[in-house]
């Protein structure tokens, strides 16, 4: 494959080639029955060529040298085409110092350990656990999947890198009733590497016993009330924020568009006690589900400081944008497959741990809450947001109360940020599964350690 | 039949053949070749453009009544045989369910206005072209403008499947779509984004000026918002917000595998008044140059006109085979996805509204409160209960849009909130495959904040 994607690059101008290899399955199954077994091999090459300053692209599943020479034919007919309209010129990429060779990440007990049957066992039995959790489940369901990938990726540049890499998730829900009322959990783990990787927290029967007590313990459960709280937000919610809220503002593209952190670089955003990061590598615990070890633009993923001590440091780069920025690519370069371009995406986005125990911060806190179970949200250009967390404790003179239903929280991010007085000690990632969306999916990973903050809470009405 | 429709055809022969040589019972194969160009316009400046060709088989296998799924975009004989292979293996580990299997053939009608050879033939230049103009008319509202994405796209697409239950089918259609993703920059403020996206069946249909502008406006408009006011009562929701709001939440509940999975709502309320008097949901998968519309749906059973709610009263649920046959209903061509994907229950070119009222007339009705522009929220798709932030809205002060809020919280419960319409606008306006109007409910919480 190798020869075949360098003998495309003898057409002259700049050129990247990326070949990639995906083997997925999804394994769904609910209320005992299995909704949906499916395997999908997707393989192809993208071509993407710089004519004139414009971009082109173009992809072919196809792998013979005629096919790679007609889709090189067609993005560069493409790039012209833009060429001729383009106001200003991208005069060249920034020179890399490649890092070629063979690159895979990490895998405790690799995906390929287990067999087909196995894995269809597992969210079987797993979902059968859910139901006989608690004679208040009323509906329950679980979601296996694996993405496994191999890449290539040649550029006229001088990349020459080789990516194997897997990502298991599974994901468990149960829905609890009484009466009229229901609710539900869900507790999901999506990794980078193997089971070993994927089950390093908590077993398959944790993450059940988890939902269960949850989904059942919320139908008791009293509302909190409204208003501007002071507030403990665990790992999950953390990591929901400094994505959603943060981490968009900072990719360069966005940037560009006139994003809250434009122009801000030098500048306070957040308490000092704030240093935010976002790293290709699975930093403090192995296994983030945002893993990426060179980019889609055979650019090594370096750990980036976007936040240093409460100061605004850098943005995420791709190539382009580094040049237009002055500075060195960051390794956020990332395409979903082969027929899709590469963006500028974050990996696995977080805070650094600090030096407080959680039970200190509890202790420390006289009237609060602790918010757990990040479940969606969205945020906007200019870090305002509104997430929804499952799990609310209140905290009165230092001691944490029982659970209490979720709310819908919301601020400027930047705002909570500032208002940051206590860092946990504990370190976690979070938001390895699922799909951060943004034109194409990307699997990112989030976390960091507790925060004390303050944020703005919605009561009964708007929970 | 196109050549390229015949050479899908003989794809899914072929792979019909396999099946049964792997140990499959049956098969259904569903083959697709999709060709778009494009060109995008990222933060305020042409970016490049784009021709991506794909080819695909998605392939259900059936062991007994033991189902086994796989797709392959690779058509040499090896990658063929190891999909099919991996398709019966997943069957014949799956436990069994008498709900799997595959429909009889239907006969069904044409559709027209599905295919455009202008269209299909639009070089990049022309594409280039288009993207460059839509950017431009956005700007023209104003240089503060900021346009973080745009893009046109041209895309033809031909599908074909077939199954050992005898069903054959083909069918070819074009598309363009096009959107604009930004916000208004004004010295420091960076105002709140907006998106706005259409399509189009026919190049000649593929205007683009009307949309931008009101993009441009949008953004603009959303500048120095303030804070609004707290009450229950009245909501005035735009053809988006009540989309993302009321109807996927509706649609979801009409889904015939929802409901007999007893997670909808509207579970036993066939015949039943479920919304206010005069309201109306029609899905037509077969309306002539519909976006949504095909020849056939994704199990080769043909589209049809489905009265979902008329009057307020719920009339019917929508099925694929599958489901049908749990509910012991009769599928109603709702079967949707693509090559990658088990077929599933969707909608397909849906109308809303029934009202007669215009966008002054609701606006005057509301009096005092809040028009709301898009939501940023949760909603449950279960309870119908959802809460979340009112985006691009506005304050509302006898009968006008004074001013652009910020951080204002809505909550309420979409099945309540239906059977709480009090008008809906006249002018309908395409959100995707949906027409939907202006709709004014009642009875929603609104909590101000900044």
């Amino acid at each position: 494959m190798l020869d075949l994607l360098e003998s495309a690059l003898a057409h002259g101008d700049w050129l990247e080639l990326r070949y990639h290899d995906r083997k997925s399955r999804s394994i769904l199954v609910e209320d005992g029955r299995l909704e949906g077994a499916r395997s999908m091999r997707h393989a192809g090459v993208g071509v993407r060529t710089l004519v004139d300053g414009a971009w082109g692209f173009a992809s072919t599943s196809v792998l013979t040298p005629e096919s790679l020479a007609a889709a090189v034919a067609a993005a560069r007919a493409s790039a012209k085409a833009a060429a001729a309209r383009r106001a200003s010129k991208q005069p060249r990429l920034p020179a890399v110092i490649w890092q070629n060779g063979a690159y895979t990440s990490p895998a405790r007990q690799p995906l390929a350990d287990k067999s087909l049957e196995d894995k269809i066992e597992l969210a079987l039995q797993t979902d059968a656990k859910v139901k006989r959790g608690s004679a208040r489940i009323t509906s329950s369901s679980v979601h296996y999947s694996e993405l496994i990938d191999e890449k290539l990726i040649v550029t006229s540049d001088g990349a020459r890198v080789r990516i194997i890499d897997t990502k298991p998730e599974l994901r468990v829900t149960a829905v609890a009733a009484m009466e009229s009322e229901l609710q539900s959990c869900m507790v999901a783990e999506g990794k980078t590497g193997g089971f070993g990787d994927l089950f390093a927290r908590r077993s398959a029967d944790e993450m059940v016993e988890k939902a269960v007590r949850i989904a059942t313990d919320l139908l008791r459960a009293g509302y909190v009330e409204g208003g501007k709280k002071r507030v403990i937000l665990a790992p999950d919610v953390v990591g929901l924020l400094v994505h959603e809220a943060i981490g968009h503002t900072v990719e360069a593209d966005f940037v560009l568009s006139g994003s809250a952190a434009a122009g801000k670089i030098g500048e306070r955003v957040a308490s000092e006690l704030v240093t935010l990061c976002d790293s290709g590598a699975s930093e403090h615990e192995a296994g983030a589900g945002g893993v990426v070890l060179v980019d889609d633009e055979g650019v090594a993923a370096r750990r980036v400081e976007i936040i240093k001590d409460g100061v605004l440091r850098s943005y995420l780069h791709n190539r382009e944008s580094a040049e237009r920025f002055g500075v060195e690519p960051t390794g956020n370069a990332r395409a979903f497959e082969f027929d899709n371009e590469p963006l500028i995406r974050m990996r696995n986005t977080y805070i650094e741990p600090g030096q407080t125990p959680l039970s200190r911060m509890v202790a420390e806190t006289a009237d609060g809450l602790l918010l757990v179970g990040a479940k969606n949200g969205q945020a906007d250009a200019n870090g305002e947001f509104m997430f929804v967390v499952g799990e609310a404790y209140p905290i009165r003179r230092g001691m944490l109360g029982p659970l209490h239903r979720g709310t819908t929280i919301t601020g400027n991010a930047f705002d909570v940020l500032r208002s940051v007085d206590q860092v946990g000690d504990q370190f976690a990632w979070e938001l390895g599964s699922g799909y951060c969306g943004k034109g194409q999916p990307a699997k990112v990973d989030a976390g960091g350690p507790h925060l004390r903050c303050t944020v703005t809470l919605a009561g009964k009405e708007s929970a | 039949m196109t050549t390229a429709g015949q050479h899908l055809l003989e794809l899914c022969d072929d792979v019909l053949a396999r099946a049964a040589t792997a140990g499959a019972t049956a098969c259904e194969a569903f083959a697709e070749y999709v060709k778009e160009t494009s060109a995008s316009v990222e933060q305020n400046e042409l970016k490049g453009a784009s021709s991506a060709e794909h080819e695909a088989v998605g392939i259900r296998v059936f062991v007994g009544d033991r189902l086994g799924f796989a797709y392959v975009n690779r058509f040499d004989d090896e990658s063929l045989d190891d999909a099919i292979k991996d398709a019966v293996a997943i069957a014949k580990a799956s436990p069994g369910d008498p709900a799997n299997g595959l429909l009889e053939p239907l006969p069904g009608k044409a559709v027209k206005g599905l295919w455009d050879d202008a269209l299909a033939t639009l070089p990049p230049e022309a594409v280039v072209e288009r993207t460059v103009a839509l950017f431009d008319q956005a700007r023209r509202v104003d240089k503060r403008v900021s346009v973080d994405n745009a893009s046109f796209s041209a895309t033809l697409a031909h599908s074909a499947v077939v199954s050992t239950a005898g069903v054959r089918a083909a069918a070819s259609e074009t598309a363009a779509s096009w959107g604009l993703f930004g916000m208004a920059v004004d010295g420091d403020e960076v105002g709140s984004f907006d998106a706005y996206s259409e399509g189009a069946r026919l190049l000649k249909d593929a205007r683009t000026d009307e949309g931008a502008r009101r993009f441009g406006e949008t953004v603009m408009s959303l500048l120095k918002p303030r804070a609004g006011k707290s009450y229950q009562g009245k909501v005035l929701f735009s053809h988006e917000a009540f989309c993302e709001i009321f109807l996927d939440t509706l649609f979801e509940s009409i889904d015939g595998d929802v409901v007999h999975k007893g997670k909808s709502r509207l579970k036993g309320m066939l015949g039943e008044r479920v919304a206010s008097p005069g309201f109306l949901v029609v899905d037509d998968g077969a309306k002539h140059g519909g976006l949504a519309s095909g020849a056939f749906d994704r199990e080769g059973m043909p589209h049809r006109r489905t009265v979902v709610m008329g009057d307020g009263v719920l009339h019917a649920f929508l099925y694929d085979g599958k489901a049908a046959r749990r509910a012991k209903a009769r599928p109603t061509g709702h079967a949707l996805g693509s090559a990658r994907n088990l077929p599933s229950v969707g909608t397909t070119n849906v109308e809303v509204g029934g009202g007669n009222a215009s966008n002054d007339d609701l606006l005057c009705d509301l009096g005092d409160g809040l028009w709301v522009g898009r939501f940023s929220g949760n909603v449950d798709a279960v309870s119908g209960d959802f809460s979340g932030v009112a985006k691009g809205s506005f304050l509302v002060e006898n009968g006008k849009k004074t001013a652009p809020v910020k951080e204002t919280l809505i909550a309420g419960n979409v099945f309540e909130g239906l059977q709480r319409v009090l008008g809906c606008g006249e002018r309908r306006y395409r959100v995707m495959a949906t027409m939907c109007p202006w709709v004014l409910v009642d009875g929603v919480d609104v909590t101000a904040g900044g």
